[in-house]
């Protein structure tokens, strides 16, 4: 009886509010259910002792022997239908299209300021804008090749983007580690049912990577800021399942224009970086002077087009919240089309009607710092203290550019293995986005999982867990 | 192609399994021996000290000599950098870096054995956990060995693997001789004895020595009968067929560097090697005469160890000349 008496707060992605499995889930729950509480906990066991043996891992600061901590993940998947997935795919490319042409036009002419849809100081005011990317022409005019979108759904079932992750989102390797292990445990599932692979990534960002090199044959790098980088697990699970090459700062020695990669035949000329460092670390000549993750002279071999940069420095203008509120123009203004994935309404704080109705309504809403990532200075004004909103309410009146708020957003929930049983757990779903020649979205995507009841945070670094997501093709 | 930095962690990886494999080999050896040897000869755990260049290391952690510290600080000891659980911990922290270019397999293996020993190590001062201890550590270490072996290309990367391993294999071979038939050996030209006239359980230790760098079979398959002194520093000197022969390990470095690039410092330093090994000094059965040849020996494989340092992964320095040559995937 692992279902019975299941009830979830809000929208629930298995079970519907009267209980009964979700159609796309049918086949799932009636598996769950006939193999009983403790298979599924002796299941859940063998999963995690082989995520433990293979070493999936992300790294913590920690004395002593060895620095990772095991993945977290619970073996009860989120289930997609494919109908609805496929609906996402579209949106997702359509979002990530326009956001392209908009830092186009950001380092370009800035049209979009002048037709009046976003302000100067938006763009030109940005943290993440940066001058030394103006004029610049990158391969197929995409600047951002690699998105991870966050989606959550509300409480009536619409799936809304809460952010546009542009510069070095991570999780994708997760995401194909959460379908092997799956497919261990429950591989009796995956002969009934028409579950859609998710392990063609590497090979589409190798064909994405190697359409921007300026030279056939390219030597292709995964940039990483080395072993002690929480994501480094993905830089180099993918270095190895595109077969290119691991690249650190230090490996990499610029000469008039053109990158090497140091090795033991000497220098080899690299034409492509898929860089897992942040812009400001990038090129210590051009930006943080301080910076070792990043090699002298990058940017100007991108300036010069001898080196081909994804995703390119400057990404992080379009990927601030005060923009990601002006994407349903973004996309009107470049594409002539209407959104396909609705935002989540935006106060931005610099605007006058805004701030006030934000400053009013401080406990009913979440702020969010214009420009950080990871869940980082978000205050969830139902949970927070007194002195907590007087606290961001002195800030955001302080710099009211930096702050924007939105209504408290439900986020559904996904049967989750405790100590009790099932129980309902906060869930979103981080897809990964691909443009360059072509186009490609993951089928699904990582799906995080908060761990405490009632909680939100999903981030990994601060304690949430994850599930494999199954977009599943009912033939409906 | 291969990274220079990556190159460093690829032969510190093979030096580091190899030390894992040799160091529980002869931690077990001298388990087994204590079998072996009636209770009133003294058993001298701390020549495992000697084997393994920790006398001192040692001597600044712990107040006794008995076996249950000397197995703690080889097995156990975190503290100590090269205890067992130490040096498979520096192997997965080599393959972290290099995992992207090994098989799969290799790292889940190294992974699993390093989960074991974090949990299980402490039982070293058991006797017959920590032989179950040490032969699991040389099977997980043999299997890894046929992972790489059977499904690795043979390019650089496999190269410069093996070249840690080779280096290191010889390495602990010479210690052993050194300490463990030195031991055994008189000082002073004294011809061989005639067996009649030996201890014994002389046969059992060199036996033992064999099987430190598990040898004995190998051996006997070559030379009938009795163990002789003169004839075991012969075999894991200077046998070409025995893999853990230094001589041997000379032979597969010289072969590894020729398919590497060129770097003369590397194929003159495995040539000053190969000279030292083959001019042995004094008389074969003369304690300071071997330990003097294993000290020249020690000292070129030190030489050797450094130049494939700056020959290979300082290599490409911003200094040398950027030189475009364009790599086929």
């Amino acid at each position: 009886m692992t279902f019975e008496g299941y009830r979830s707060p809000t929208y629930d992605e298995l079970i519907d509010e009267r209980g009964r499995p979700r159609p796309v889930a049918a086949e799932l729950v009636a598996h769950l259910e006939a193999i009983g509480p403790t298979e599924l906990a002796a299941r859940q066991a063998a999963a995690q002792a082989s995520i433990e043996a293979a070493g999936i891992s992300f790294t913590v600061y920690q004395e002593g022997l060895g620095i990772d901590r095991v993945w977290p993940f619970d073996v009860v998947p989120r289930v997609i239908p494919r109908r609805e997935w496929d609906r996402i795919e579209v949106g997702l490319v359509q979002r990530l299209t326009a956001l392209n042409h908009f830092i186009g036009d950001v380092y370009g002419d800035q049209r979009i300021v002048e037709a009046g849809i976003v302000p100067s100081e938006l763009v030109n005011g940005s943290r993440g804008y940066l001058d030394v990317c103006e004029g610049a022409k990158p391969a197929h005019g995409v600047w951002a090749h690699i998105c991870g979108s966050d989606l959550v759904r509300d409480r009536d079932g619409t799936m809304y983007v809460l952010e546009d992750n542009l510069r070095v989102p991570s999780g994708v390797s997760y995401l194909i580690e959460n379908r092997t292990v799956t497919k261990r445990v429950f591989a009796e599932l995956f002969a009934h049912q028409s579950i859609l692979p998710v392990d063609a990534y590497p090979e589409r960002l190798l064909r994405i990577l190697a359409s921007l090199s300026p030279r056939p044959d390219p030597t292709i790098g995964v940039l990483t800021p080395g072993v002690y980088n929480s994501a480094y697990f993905e830089h180099s699970y993918l270095a190895r399942t595109m077969g290119v090459e691991l690249v650190e700062g230090s490996d990499l020695v610029v000469e008039d224009d053109v990158a090497y990669l140091r090795t033991i035949d000497g220098p080899v000329r690299v034409d492509v970086l898929y860089r897992r460092v942040d812009d400001a670390f990038l090129d210590p000549e051009v930006l943080r002077p301080d910076s070792v993750l990043g090699a002298p002279g990058l940017i100007s071999a991108w300036r010069a087009g001898n080196l081909a940069i994804a995703n390119a420095p400057g990404t992080g203008v379009a990927d601030d919240k005060v923009v990601y509120s002006y994407v349903p123009d973004i996309i009107r203004y470049y594409l002539g089309e209407e959104p396909l994935l609705p935002n989540i309404p935006t106060y931005r704080c610099v605007d006058d009607d805004d701030r006030r109705y934000v400053l009013q309504h401080l406990p009913e809403l979440v702020v969010k710092p214009a420009n950080e990532s990871g869940g980082y200075g978000i205050v969830v004004g139902p949970a927070a203290s007194k002195g907590e909103l007087e606290a961001i309410a002195e800030r955001i009146t302080a710099e009211p550019r930096n702050w924007v708020a939105q209504p408290t957003i439900g986020l559904s929930t996904v049967p989750t293995i405790c100590d009790e049983g099932l129980r309902p757990r906060h869930v979103d779903l981080r897809p990964f986005t691909l443009l360059g020649g072509d186009s490609y979205v993951t089928c699904g995507g990582l799906t995080r999982v908060a761990r405490n009841e009632g909680s939100l945070v999903v981030n990994s670094s601060q304690g949430g867990g994850s599930k494999d997501t199954w977009v599943v093709d009912t033939g409906a | 192609m291969l990274l220079a930095r990556t190159a460093n962690d690829l032969y510190w990886l093979g030096r580091h399994l190899e030390r894992a494999e040799g160091l529980a080999r002869i931690c077990a050896e001298h388990t087994n021996l204590l079998v072996d040897l009636p209770t009133d000869v003294e058993s001298d755990w701390t020549t495992l000290l000697a084997v393994t260049g920790t006398v001192a290391a040692f001597a600044d952690r712990y107040a006794g000599r008995g076996e249950a510290d000397v197995m703690t600080f080889l097995l156990a000891d975190i503290g100590n950098p090269t205890s067992l659980v130490r040096t498979v911990s520096s192997a997965r922290e080599n393959l972290r870096v290099c995992r992207q270019l090994l098989p799969v397999d290799a790292w889940e293996r190294v992974n699993r054995l390093h989960l074991r020993l974090v949990e299980g190590a402490g039982c070293a001062t058991s006797r017959s956990a920590r032989l179950e201890l040490c032969e699991e550590v040389v099977e997980a270490c043999q299997a890894l060995s046929g992972i790489l072996e059977t499904t690795m290309s043979r390019d650089d990367v496999w190269r410069v693997c093996q070249l840690g391993r080779q280096i290191e294999r010889a390495d602990l071979t010479t210690r052993v001789l050194d300490v463990r038939a030195g031991g055994l050996m008189r000082t002073g030209s004294v011809p061989s004895q005639p067996p009649a006239d030996r201890s014994p359980y002389e046969e059992v230790r060199w036996l033992g020595v064999l099987r430190s760098v598990a040898g004995q079979h190998t051996y006997h398959r070559q030379h009938r009968g009795a163990v002789e002194a003169a004839r075991v520093v012969d075999f894991l000197l200077g046998d070409a067929s025995f893999p853990r022969s230094v001589l041997h390990c000379v032979d597969e470095m010289e072969a590894l560097v020729a398919e590497l690039p060129v770097r003369t410092t590397v194929t003159g330093a495995c040539r000053g090697l190969r000279s030292v090994l083959r001019h042995r000094r004094g008389t074969a059965m003369d304690a300071q005469d071997l330990h003097r040849h294993v000290d020249d020996l020690q000292v070129a494989l030190a030489a050797l160890h450094h130049v494939i340092g700056t020959a290979y992964f300082e290599a490409g320095h911003p200094a040398g000349a950027a030189r475009t040559r364009s790599v086929a995937r």
